[in-house]
């Protein structure tokens, strides 16, 4: 009877002070995200309802040599895509391996210690890394790169290590608290039947983290989408569909052009780089929004 | 202020790089000793300009000695490139700016409504040399014709073991490496120099003409560095690369001797007419200061820049002169 909607009436007007307050807290998240898909939306508005005409008085808009709005955005949603799934491809990998390490052969000290190191890296600040990728990485790949590509290596396959090293922790630790909670009587099942650990692994761990891992890993990609420092630091920007993730100046991420052109920007510039930052604000929904989906599954099959 | 981060952070760099040729020292070999009588107390004020980034070095020297003769004014620049620079001006946002590049018709016409009737006035202030700079091991110095250079530039010769430069140092072992080519990727005056200079020495080599921005259409062949101090950083972690920035820029890299150097006049900006009276009366002794001779002197002293004539220093004089203050009376 008191239970109208999501709230809890009846509590709310009996002054439970603490159901008010936690009330309170998750409205202010959605306004919070309200206020920002408005804002987004009115600041985009003056470029997406400019002629190209208008837009050609932004110089950048200009040497890009764009024929619309859309025909700017396009490459740069590529190389934003191209660049954090790669990144996807080596750090889930990876990811797997640290989560298996600590959770099943690693000594329990040992095991601490390594979820404790990985808990930092991911406090790591991002322009950190940025400058780590400059000048450690360039250098160190550049030594076996050599003739083959332009030096330093400034190039998205750079980067997109980079962006992995900094996904990799966040990664980790989901996987690792999926991994944790693997049913013992799976375990058991799969030791009874004579399975090696690798086989216990393969048979009941990695089916039961599938779908935490598929999460895990979106929300990863959530992150690297939107990883502006190490972008605007390592990579040599250009325009193209190059699949050439060796190609020096031939690519771009959203994040990245935004900030790179954003002091150089008029009122109109701003608009348009708006209008970019809405595609990107729309691919990490989508991508966050099919991390939930795949999570929620799992838990339905499990 | 609105600077991007890369930018800021390769001037930190840079400034930690250059430090061992310490601007303040040079600055006070040429401790100025301005009278009691020439020291002006009553000016005061924040001043903020912003524009060319081959100025900056000697910037910061007129800012130092600027403020021995007005304490109380302090110089904010922000050195975000030629193109930056005129924008902040035309609109209004700066008081003053600097350019590699003098203002287009379009511009000047823009400025007229911020900038009193006669728009912007643009003085040379820094005439300096453009300097080919590189990256190869164990070699400081090269001679490349001026074909040669712009062969490179637009992506014909690509190797550092080509015939053609072999021919051109016969006594140097030069490495079988690949050449490259690192550019600015911002709207710079040091581009417009550059490509006026290449347009110049072969139109058939360089087919994109005098531009700020490099050209799209092989912007791929080379890799893409904000400001001076990006183009000098990338340099020096590549192998085999090859820049260009101003001489006072240059760093430990190596030097290409050319045949006859590139020369770049960079400009001050200001308005013809100021409103704002402090404003009017900052920018008038600022640049006053900054064509003085001791001012010339300072930046030939930090930068090499070459220090001005007497005839353009007198028209520069005049041009000043010229600068209105007050409400304007249409």
């Amino acid at each position: 009877m008191s239970k109208i909607g999501i709230f809890n009436w009846h509590r709310l007007f009996k002054t439970d002070k603490f159901y008010l307050l936690v009330c309170a807290s998750s409205l202010f998240v959605l306004i919070i995200l309200f206020a920002i898909t408005v804002f987004l939306l009115f600041s985009a508005m003056p470029a997406l309802e400019s002629s190209q005409t208008g837009l050609l008085g932004i110089s950048w808009y200009k040497s890009s040599e764009a024929n619309n709005i859309l025909d700017f955005c396009l490459p740069l949603v590529f190389s934003t895509i191209l660049s954090s799934l790669l990144a996807l491809v080596i750090a889930l990998p990876v990811s797997i391996g640290v989560a298996l390490f600590i959770t099943f052969y690693a000594p329990p000290k040992l095991a601490a210690i390594a979820s404790w190191v990985i808990d930092i890296l991911a406090s790591i600040p991002s322009i950190v890394y940025g400058l780590w990728g400059i000048f450690v990485l360039c250098p160190f790949l550049n030594v076996f790169t050599g003739n083959l590509i332009s030096s330093p290596p400034r190039v998205l396959f750079t980067l997109s290590i980079v962006l992995a090293v900094m996904i990799i922790p966040i990664i980790t630790s989901i996987i690792r608290d999926i991994y944790t909670g693997t049913p013992h009587l799976d375990i058991e099942a799969a030791y009874g039947l004579g399975a090696t650990k690798w086989e216990m692994i393969r048979l009941s761990v990695l089916p039961y983290g599938a779908q935490g891992a598929m999460s895990a890993a979106m929300l990863g990609l959530g992150r690297a989408l939107g990883e502006t420092m190490a972008v605007l630091i390592i990579l040599s920007p250009g325009r193209s569909y190059s699949f050439n993730i060796f190609g020096v100046s031939s690519h771009q991420t959203i994040a990245g052009n935004i900030a790179a052109q954003f002091p150089e920007a008029n009122s109109l510039g701003v608009s348009l780089l708006t209008v970019t930052g809405l595609v990107l604000f729309i691919i990490t929904f989508l991508v966050n929004w099919a991390a939930k989906k795949i999570a929620k599954s799992g838990v339905a099959n499990v | 202020m609105k600077n991007s981060v890369f930018t800021s952070l390769c001037f930190l760099c840079l400034v930690l790089v250059l430090s061992g040729c310490s601007v303040d020292n040079d600055v006070s070999q040429f401790k100025l000793n301005p009278n009691q009588s020439n020291i002006d107390l009553g000016l005061r004020g924040q001043m903020a300009g912003s524009g060319a980034t081959s100025q900056k070095n000697s910037i910061d020297a007129w800012k130092l000695g600027y403020n021995a003769y007005y304490p109380n004014i302090s110089v904010a620049y922000d050195p975000k490139g030629s193109g930056g620079g005129r924008k902040d001006i035309i609109s209004g946002a700066s008081i003053f700016a600097a350019s590699d590049k003098l203002l287009s018709d379009e511009e000047i016409k823009l400025s007229k409504s911020v900038c009193g009737s006669n728009g912007v006035i643009q003085i040379p202030t820094y005439i300096s040399k453009i300097e080919i700079i590189f990256n190869l091991d164990n070699i400081k110095s090269l001679s490349l014709d001026n074909k040669t250079i712009t062969a490179i530039f637009s992506g014909k010769i690509t190797n550092w073991s080509d015939s053609l430069i072999k021919l051109q140092n016969p006594q140097i072992n030069l490495p079988n490496k690949l050449i490259t080519v690192v550019r600015r990727s911002d709207d710079s005056g040091t581009n417009d120099t550059l490509t006026s200079f290449f347009s110049k020495t072969d139109e058939s080599l360089w087919q994109w003409g005098e531009t700020s921005s490099w050209p799209s259409s092989i912007a791929s062949l080379s890799q893409g560095a904000q400001g001076t101090a990006g183009v000098v950083i990338v340099s020096s972690l590549g192998d085999g690369t090859i820049s260009y920035a101003d001489s006072a820029q240059v760093g430990t890299l190596g030097v290409v001797a050319m045949d006859n150097p590139i020369m770049q006049i960079s400009y001050m900006l200001a308005c013809s007419h100021y409103n704002d009276i402090i404003a009017g009366q900052f920018v008038k002794s600022w640049l006053g200061y900054i064509i003085s001779k001791s001012g010339q002197e300072l930046s030939h002293n930090v930068s090499n820049s070459m220090v001005l004539n007497d005839s353009q220093t007198n028209q520069a004089k005049k041009d000043i002169d010229s600068i209105t203050i007050g409400k304007e009376n249409v």
